[in-house]
C-alpha cells in the first residue's frame, strides 16, 4: 500500500550559535506497509517522522528514493496519488470564516468526488466526528477538539483507502483521545490502512500492528510490534513477591545461575530479575525458593512497555 | 472543472460573499453613485446636456479600476502567501486540485469581492454611458481592457505571492506599495511614463478610462518623437511598419503576459517550495525572447539616426537595447540559479554530470547564448535599418556586447555561488556584498578622477565594465589594449567563479562510502 524505497532527505538548518549545519532527516528509509495495517512511527523530537509524512503525502520532494501509494508514485502522480491519502497535519489550520459544512463540501470538491456523492459523504463524515450540533457553526468558534475532529473529518471525506496522520491525539484531553483512538480502530476494521505518529506510547501500543522506531533519520527498529517488544527485552523479567521482608530474597536469586539483573522492589518483599530459563526453570526455582522457607506470595512475568522499550533505545537527541 | 465550480473560486466566494457584506457594499456603492451622479447633474452646465454623463462614466470607471487593480492585486499579494502563514497551503497541495485549477481558483477567487464592488458601480457607469451618448464599442473596449489588465496584474501579484517567504510581512506591504505606485504613476501620467517608463503608461489599464470617450475606430498615424500626447495614445501602434490599433495591442500584450505570468505559478504551485523552479530554461529565454520582439517590433525604427534632440544614434540604440537586456537577463540568471536542495537532488539523480566542470558554469550558457543571440540580432537590425552616413561601427558593437555579457556572466556565477554557500539568506547577502564592491570601487574611482579620462574609464572597466556604455569609437581605438585586458579580466573572473562552484558541487555530492541501502521491510503477512 505505502512503500518507501531508500526515501533520503538532506536539508540544512542554522543552529542555534548562528553556524550552519546539515540534517540527514531521512536517511535511505526503506519500508512496505500493507494494506488495512496501522504503522506507527515514533522517535525524539527532530528524528524525522514529520518529514518522512510529508514526503509520503508529497509535500516535500526527497532528496533521493521514492514513495508510492498504492503503485503510484506520489512525486511524479501526485494528483493520481492524493486520490488515495488523506492527510493530518501535526497543527490545527482551518478556514475560520467557512462553516464546517462548507469547509467540507470545499475538500471533497477538491478532491473531486461525484457531485451527487457529496452531500452523503458530508452528512457521514460529519456524524462520523460527532460534529451534528457544529455542522451550522463557523469553524473559529470550535474549541480545539472540535477544530481536530473537523480535521480529521477532512481527512476522510473522499474515502481514502490510506490515512497519513501526524500526532492527530496533540491538544486533545483523555476523552477525546480514547474516541479517537476508537474511531481509528474502527476505520481500520473497515480496510483503511493508517501511519500515524504520536508521542503517546501506550496509544500506539494499543492500536498499532506495526511499528517503527526513527532515531536521526535512520529506522532502527521496524516490524510487527509484538516482535519489536518482544526482539527488544533483554531475556524474560519476573517479579516475585513475598508476603513479608523476612527472607532475604535478593540475595538468593543472585546465587542462582539462570538468574541476573536483580532489582529489589518495595520494603524487600518483592524483587524484578531477569530470567534466562524456560517455564519449567522457573517452577523448579519457585520450589527451590519455598523450600528455602521464603513466604511466597505471588510470582508474575513482567513485560516492557513500548515506552520503556523506546525511551531504553533513544538517545533522546534532539537534532 | 468549469470556472464557477472551481472548489477554490467557491471557497472564496463563500467566506467573502456573506448576505451581510453584499448588504452593506452594494448600499454603500448605491449611495456614492447616486450623489455623485445628482452632484454632475446638477452642476451640468446648460448646453451642454451630455457632458455630466461622460463624466459620470469616466468617474465610475476610474474607480472601478482603482478597486480592481488596487484590491485585486492586494487580494492576489496575499492569496498564497496568507494561506503560508494560516499553515492551510499544505492541505491545499494534497488536494487533488490540478496546479491549474488551484492557481484560477485563486486567480479569481480571491478578489471575488472586488470584482462584486465593479459590479455595484456598474449601474452608475451605465447610467453615465446612456446620459453621456457614449459609443456601446468603446464603452465595451474600455471594460475588457480593464479587466484584462486586471488580471494581468493580478496574475503579477500571485507570482509574488508564492514567491513571498514566511514571516515576512514587510515584504508584503512593500510589494504593494510598488505595485499601487507603478499603476497609479503609469496610468496618471503618460508624459512621464512616455519620458522616463518607455511609454509603459499607454499600456496602464488605466486608459481605459480614455478610451470610453473616443468617437472612432480609424487609426491616426503615430507622430513623430519619443513623447506621445494624452490624446492619440489610444490610437495607433507601429509594429515592423505594420499599423495597429492601440487597442487591440493592449488585449495581446494583456493575454500573452497573463500566460507568461501564470505559468510559473502553474508550475509552482503545488511544489515543494524548497525547489520552485519558476521557469525552465528555455521558457525564461523564451520569455526574454518575447520581450525582445515586443521591444523590437514596436521601436521607432525611422527615428533611427536622424537629426533632433528626441532621436538615437545607432550607438545609443544598441546601448538602449542592450541595457534593458542585460536587466532582463539578470532576472534571468536570478530566476535559473540553484540551491542546495535542487542541487542535491541532481546529484543523485545525474551522478558525476551533475558536479562535471560544464555543470559548474551554471547559469551562463543560457546567459552567454541569450545575450550573443539577442545582441546580434539587434545589431543586424540596426545595422539595416540606420540611414546612411549615421555614424556605425560594427566591431565596436560587438566588443560592447561581449564585454557586457562576459560582466553578467560573471555577477551571476557570483551570486550562484554564494547561493549554494551555507549562509542565512544567501542570495540577499550575496546582493550586499556586490553592492558594497560596486560602491567602494565608484568611490575610488571617482577619488582618483578615473572617470574623466579615456585611459582612466578603460581601467575602471577591469572591475566594472558600465563605462563600455558610452565607449566612443576613438575611445575604443585609443585605448583597445587595455579594453581586451578588461575583457580578459571578466573571464578570468568568471573561471575562477566556476571552480569555486564546482567545489560546492562536489562538496554536497553524497559520499560513496555510505554503505547500501536495505531493502524494504515488508509488513504485510
Amino acid at each position: 500500500m505505502i512503500r518507501l524505497e531508500n526515501l533520503t532527505k538532506e536539508y540544512d538548518v542554522m543552529a542555534s550559535a548562528g553556524k550552519p549545519g546539515q540534517v540527514v532527516a531521512a536517511d535511505r528509509l526503506n519500508l512496505e506497509i500493507g494494506e488495512s495495517e496501522i504503522f506507527g512511527l515514533v522517535g525524539p523530537n527532530g528524528a524525522g517522522k514529520t518529514t518522512t509524512l510529508k514526503m509520503v503525502c508529497g509535500l516535500l520532494v526527497p532528496t533521493a528514493g521514492r514513495v508510492t501509494v498504492n503503485g503510484i508514485d506520489v512525486e511524479r502522480q501526485p494528483e493520481d496519488a492524493q486520490r488515495h491519502m488523506g492527510y493530518l497535519a501535526d497543527f490545527f489550520a482551518l478556514y475560520d470564516d467557512l462553516k464546517v459544512w462548507e469547509y467540507l463540501d470545499y475538500f471533497a470538491r477538491a478532491y473531486k468526488m461525484e457531485e451527487s456523492s457529496i452531500p452523503g459523504r458530508i452528512e457521514y463524515a460529519i456524524s462520523k466526528m460527532g460534529l451534528e450540533p457544529k455542522r451550522e457553526s463557523f469553524i473559529a468558534g470550535l474549541s480545539r477538539g472540535m477544530k481536530q475532529r473537523v480535521g480529521i473529518a477532512r481527512a476522510i471525506i473522499h474515502d481514502p483507502p490510506v490515512l497519513v496522520l501526524d500526532e492527530p491525539a496533540a491538544g486533545l484531553d483523555p476523552k477525546a483521545r480514547h474516541e479517537l483512538k476508537e474511531l481509528l480502530r474502527e476505520l481500520n476494521r473497515g480496510g483503511k490502512t493508517i501511519f500515524i505518529t504520536s508521542h503517546v506510547l501506550s496509544d500506539l501500543e494499543e492500536m498499532c500492528t506495526f511499528i517503527g522506531i526513527l532515531e536521526k533519520g535512520k529506522l532502527v527498529r521496524v516490524g510487527r510490534i509484538e516482535s519489536v517488544m518482544r526482539a527488544d527485552t533483554p531475556g524474560r523479567r519476573v517479579r516475585i513477591k513475598l508476603a513479608m521482608p523476612s527472607f532475604p530474597l535478593a540475595d538468593w536469586l543472585t546465587t542462582r545461575p539462570e538468574v541476573s539483573t536483580v532489582v529489589p522492589e518495595g520494603n524487600f518483599t518483592s524483587a524484578i530479575f531477569a530470567f534466562s530459563g524456560g517455564d519449567t526453570e522457573l517452577a523448579d526455582l519457585v520450589s527451590k525458593l519455598v523450600a528455602a522457607g521464603a513466604p511466597l506470595c505471588g510470582v508474575e512475568e513482567v513485560s516492557e512497555t513500548l515506552e520503556q522499550i523506546f525511551s531504553r533505545l533513544s538517545t533522546g537527541e534532539v537534532m | 472543472m468549469g470556472l464557477f465550480s472551481n472548489p477554490e473560486l467557491m471557497r472564496n466566494a463563500r467566506s467573502q460573499l456573506r448576505w451581510g457584506r453584499l448588504m452593506a457594499v452594494a448600499a454603500m456603492c448605491a449611495v456614492l453613485s447616486f450623489v455623485t451622479g445628482y452632484s454632475l447633474a446638477h452642476e451640468a452646465i446648460p448646453g451642454r446636456d451630455g457632458a455630466w454623463g461622460m463624466q459620470l462614466l469616466q468617474i465610475a470607471l476610474g474607480a472601478q479600476a482603482v478597486v480592481l487593480l488596487f484590491g485585486g492585486c492586494v487580494a492576489c499579494v496575499n492569496a498564497i502567501h496568507r494561506e503560508k502563514e494560516m499553515n492551510t497551503f499544505d492541505f491545499q497541495r494534497v488536494t487533488r486540485l490540478t496546479p491549474l485549477e488551484l492557481t484560477l481558483g485563486k486567480l479569481f477567487g480571491a478578489p471575488v469581492l472586488v470584482y462584486f464592488v465593479v459590479l455595484c458601480l456598474m449601474p452608475a457607469a451605465l447610467v453615465g454611458a446612456v446620459a453621456g451618448g457614449a459609443r456601446p464599442t468603446f464603452v465595451l473596449a474600455a471594460y475588457v481592457v480593464l479587466l484584462l489588465g486586471s488580471i494581468a496584474l493580478h496574475a503579477l501579484s500571485l507570482v509574488l505571492s508564492l514567491l513571498h517567504q514566511r514571516g515576512s510581512t514587510t515584504g508584503t506591504s512593500l510589494v504593494v506599495i510598488i505595485l499601487a505606485w507603478m499603476i497609479i504613476v503609469a496610468g496618471s501620467s503618460p508624459e512621464f511614463s512616455a519620458r522616463y517608463l518607455f511609454e509603459l503608461g499607454s499600456t496602464s489599464p488605466f486608459i481605459a478610462v480614455h478610451i470610453v470617450d473616443n468617437t472612432t475606430w480609424q487609426m491616426v498615424p503615430p507622430p513623430s518623437g519619443v513623447s506621445l500626447p494624452r490624446d492619440e495614445i489610444v490610437h495607433a501602434d507601429v509594429f515592423f511598419g505594420l499599423p495597429l490599433h492601440h487597442i487591440v495591442v493592449l488585449l495581446i500584450l494583456y493575454l500573452s503576459f497573463t500566460a507568461w505570468l501564470l505559468l510559473p505559478v502553474v508550475r509552482n504551485i503545488k511544489r515543494d517550495p524548497s525547489v520552485y523552479e519558476l521557469y525552465t530554461p528555455a521558457q525564461a529565454l523564451g520569455l526574454v525572447f518575447y520581450i525582445n520582439l515586443l521591444m523590437l517590433g514596436f521601436f521607432r525604427w525611422r527615428n533611427l539616426g536622424a537629426k533632433g534632440a528626441e532621436f538615437l544614434t545607432p550607438h545609443q540604440a544598441q546601448t538602449m537595447f542592450l541595457s534593458i537586456n542585460l536587466g532582463l537577463f539578470l532576472v534571468l540568471g536570478m530566476l535559473l540559479l540553484r540551491n542546495r536542495d535542487q542541487l542535491r537532488r541532481r546529484l543523485r539523480e545525474l551522478g558525476d554530470a551533475a558536479s562535471s566542470r560544464l555543470a559548474a558554469t551554471w547559469p551562463s550558457p543560457y546567459l552567454l547564448g541569450g545575450m550573443l543571440l539577442l545582441g546580434a540580432a539587434t545589431m543586424g537590425l540596426v545595422q539595416w535599418m540606420r540611414p546612411a552616413g549615421a555614424e556605425w561601427d560594427v566591431k565596436l558593437a560587438a566588443f560592447r556586447l561581449l564585454v557586457m555579457t562576459l560582466w553578467l556572466v560573471r555577477d551571476l556565477l557570483y551570486f550562484q555561488w554564494i547561493n549554494l554557500t551555507r549562509i542565512r539568506r544567501p542570495l540577499t547577502m550575496g546582493f550586499l556584498y556586490l553592492l558594497v564592491f560596486y560602491v567602494s570601487t565608484t568611490i575610488l574611482f571617482v577619488t582618483f578622477d578615473l572617470y574623466d579620462t579615456p585611459r582612466g574609464q578603460a581601467v575602471t572597466a577591469i572591475f566594472a565594465p558600465a563605462p563600455a556604455f558610452v565607449l566612443t569609437a576613438k575611445d575604443w581605438t585609443d585605448q583597445r589594449s587595455l579594453w581586451i585586458l578588461a575583457l580578459l579580466c571578466q573571464v578570468l573572473v568568471a573561471g575562477f567563479l566556476a571552480f569555486l562552484q564546482r567545489q560546492k558541487l562536489q562538496e554536497l555530492a553524497p559520499h560513496p562510502a555510505a554503505p547500501a541501502a536495505e531493502a524494504p521491510v515488508p509488513t504485510t503477512g
